[in-house]
């Protein structure tokens, strides 16, 4: 995919965006206390004012020229950026079955030993130190409740 | 007892062995609130708010008026360093402060931060001590409608944040406007673009989406580019030559000024201050251009600001009780935990907790100088750490902060929808400073709009009700003119350097 089909996909995410605030501003535009504006009267105007402004910005990518690609670098940076993302969404899907301490140990370990090329004894000791302080050092002396999961720690 | 008299009892109050001890106590946790993100001072403040029954009044406010301070100081560590503003006050200084980290002047911008830090508060003290009940006035002059114009003035910041393209620069803000009126109204209660969600319900919280905007985003740019380490040049000198600190001190001195009389108005945070100080400096600068691409001035800036508003934000409390933001209406808690009334009689009655305070402040903000200035040297080591090991670390601490918000999954999940937002963004060159700012704006914003209407039965004549109301107008008008004019030299100067090329 190109930058400048990335440009429309995004300008065209935003007019929708807008859309969509604005329709659903409508069935509470009315709904207030007092003599004030209602409910959706903000709502409505700012997406009234952000749909004409992602319409400028698809009018601009339409007449852009531009012809880099969307992603930068070859297959491996592609691949750590993919690895990347979807180690945070598992790291956060996880967290509340698994818990802070084990969710975070797994984190460290794919990042220090898949995308990292460090050694895996290495990778698993450090990881399980550091996920057990920060979980220890949060819980007990800031008193931050983190998740415990099915672990209990 | 005259003044001066008056100074001597005070800091013979807090000199105390016990009180300088909770005061080193109460900065070195500010510090450390500061650095966490998601754990603000308001948070940390009540948290210890249990163990200062263990304490005396006077030991007991000065370390809760110490965390409060000091979490200024350390949240531009993170901002600096790894683009996690600490707090939302130091958002503004990633913009400017990351740039120099990855230039290898880590230690420049932490300096100049503590340095600014300093100054700042230590002449926002001066202001609370001599001018307080002449200042303390001013909130009072300020109504709805007034706030309202206020905000609609540091929206004028968006022109100036929104870099090379307007339209997205306001588009972004637009979207940040936008996603504040997720959630339950505040003044009528009616559920808002929640789809039947009880967590939208709740509303996106302002800092897991910042925390998200800038650290997540940042980890993923770096992912996709493959980078080895943050700094992408060699680290020099570690503290800025006495010239350029000297540079500095008139851009310190300006945003003391900002800072320090908005932060008398209630209602008028930190992150707001700053961001008006960072536009300022802007404006001031000839090199508007340079900024956002790594200038001192752009972290001094937003750091003077942001102390200088919690000195005077202490203004209104100690004159009227009225606390200015919520961690000081936390810190009012504790006085009347202690059965204390901020007010004109708490200086007449218990003048040792009340100026006992003032001058701790004084101690406090030393301390804090010469606890963080130090400190750059093993900061700026952090950076050594392979980025293979740092950015697991900085995922992890940045969910912790947007976790500890309200102990609630779905702020994870904010901030990781406003990480991709903010890569998307990144890749497509649209600015997500106005965003930012409008996501701090926005509730004020909309709540002061519709309450100065019902105030005035619908009618827009609220908004030029008075002097101060109209300087206001031509106060955003004058803003935004600048703000176009200085954005068409900049343009024009652009034009003339590619054509030169």
């Amino acid at each position: 995919m190109s930058v400048r089909q990335a440009h429309r996909i995004a300008a065209s995410i935003v007019v929708i965006v807008g859309a969509i605030f604005i329709i659903f501003s409508i069935p509470i535009y009315s709904i207030k206390i007092g003599a004030g504006p209602g409910a959706g009267v903000f709502p409505f105007w700012i997406g009234l004012f952000v749909v004409p402004c992602g319409l400028l910005y698809l009018w601009d990518s339409l007449r852009s020229k531009a012809k880099e690609r969307f992603l930068e670098g070859g297959g491996r940076q592609r691949a750590w950026l993919i690895q990347t993302a979807l180690s945070i969404i598992g790291y956060i899907a996880l967290m509340p079955y698994l818990g802070f301490a084990l969710s975070s140990f797994l984190l460290l370990v794919f990042h220090l030993w898949v995308i990292g090329g460090y050694r895996l004894p290495f990778s698993l000791l450090f990881s399980a130190i550091v996920a057990t302080l920060c979980a220890y050092s949060f819980r007990v002396w800031l008193y931050i409740p983190l998740p415990r999961g099915f672990v209990g720690w | 007892m005259d003044i001066f008299s008056t100074i001597a009892f005070a800091f013979q109050v807090a000199s105390t062995p016990a009180n300088l001890l909770w005061c080193a106590v109460g900065v070195i946790l500010g510090t450390l609130v500061g650095v966490l993100p998601g754990v603000g001072p308001t948070s940390g403040i009540a948290m210890l708010l249990p163990i200062t029954t263990l304490l005396s009044p006077a030991s007991g406010i000065i370390m809760l008026a110490g965390i409060y301070y000091g979490s200024q100081y350390g949240g531009s560590t993170t901002s600096i360093l790894v683009n996690i503003p600490g707090e939302v006050s130091s958002v503004p200084t990633c913009l400017d402060g990351y740039p120099l980290a990855r230039a290898g002047r880590a230690g420049h911008a932490l300096a100049i931060a503590a340095i600014s830090s300093f100054v700042a508060g230590t002449l926002g003290l001066i202001g609370l001590t001599f001018f307080a009940p002449l200042l303390a006035n001013l909130a009072f002059t300020f109504g709805l409608p007034e706030y309202f114009l206020l905000m609609v003035l540091a929206l004028t910041i968006v022109v100036s944040l929104a870099g090379k393209s307007l339209v997205k620069g306001v588009m972004a803000a637009g979207l940040g406007l936008l996603t504040t009126c997720v959630g339950l109204d505040a003044i009528s209660g009616t559920a808002r673009f929640s789809f039947g969600s009880s967590a939208l319900m709740s509303g996106l919280d302002f800092i897991a989406a910042s925390i998200g905007l800038f650290a997540i985003s940042e980890i993923l740019v770096n992912a996709e580019k493959g980078i080895s380490s943050v700094v992408a040049e060699k680290v020099g000198r570690l503290y800025p030559s006495w010239l350029v600190m000297f540079r500095t001190l008139p851009g310190i001195l300006r945003s003391t000024v900002v800072g320090f009389f908005l932060g008398i108005l209630p209602g008028v945070s930190p992150s707001i201050t700053a961001f008006m100080a960072y536009d300022v400096e802007k404006r001031v600068s000839k090199h508007p251009e340079r900024f956002g691409t790594g200038v001192l001035e752009g972290v001094a800036g937003p750091e003077g600001a942001n102390n200088a508003c919690t000195s005077a934000g202490f203004i209104p409390l100690m004159a009227f009780g009225i606390p200015p933001s919520p961690a000081l209406a936390v810190l009012l808690g504790a006085f009347m935990m202690y059965g204390l009334q901020p007010g004109p009689v708490m200086f007449q009655q218990r003048p040792d907790i009340a100026w006992g305070l003032i001058a701790s402040m004084y101690i406090g903000n030393v301390m804090l100088l010469i606890l963080n200035l130090p400190l750059v040297r093993i900061w700026v080591k952090f950076l050594d750490v392979p980025y293979r090991i740092l950015s697991p670390l900085i995922i992890i601490f940045s969910f912790i902060g947007a976790f500890s918000l309200r102990n609630n999954f779905f702020d994870l999940w904010t901030t990781l929808f406003f990480g991709f937002v903010g890569y998307l963004m990144k890749k497509l060159d649209i600015p997500a400073a106005p965003m930012v700012l409008c996501l701090i704006l926005g509730p004020n914003l909309e709540s002061m709009l519709r309450q100065s209407l019902t105030m005035s039965g619908g009618s827009l004549s609220v908004f030029v009700r008075g002097p101060l109301s109209i300087s206001l107008l031509m106060a955003i008008a004058l803003s935004l003119g600048i703000s176009l004019i200085q954005r068409a030299r900049i343009s024009k100067l652009g034009e003339k350097a590619t054509k030169s090329d």
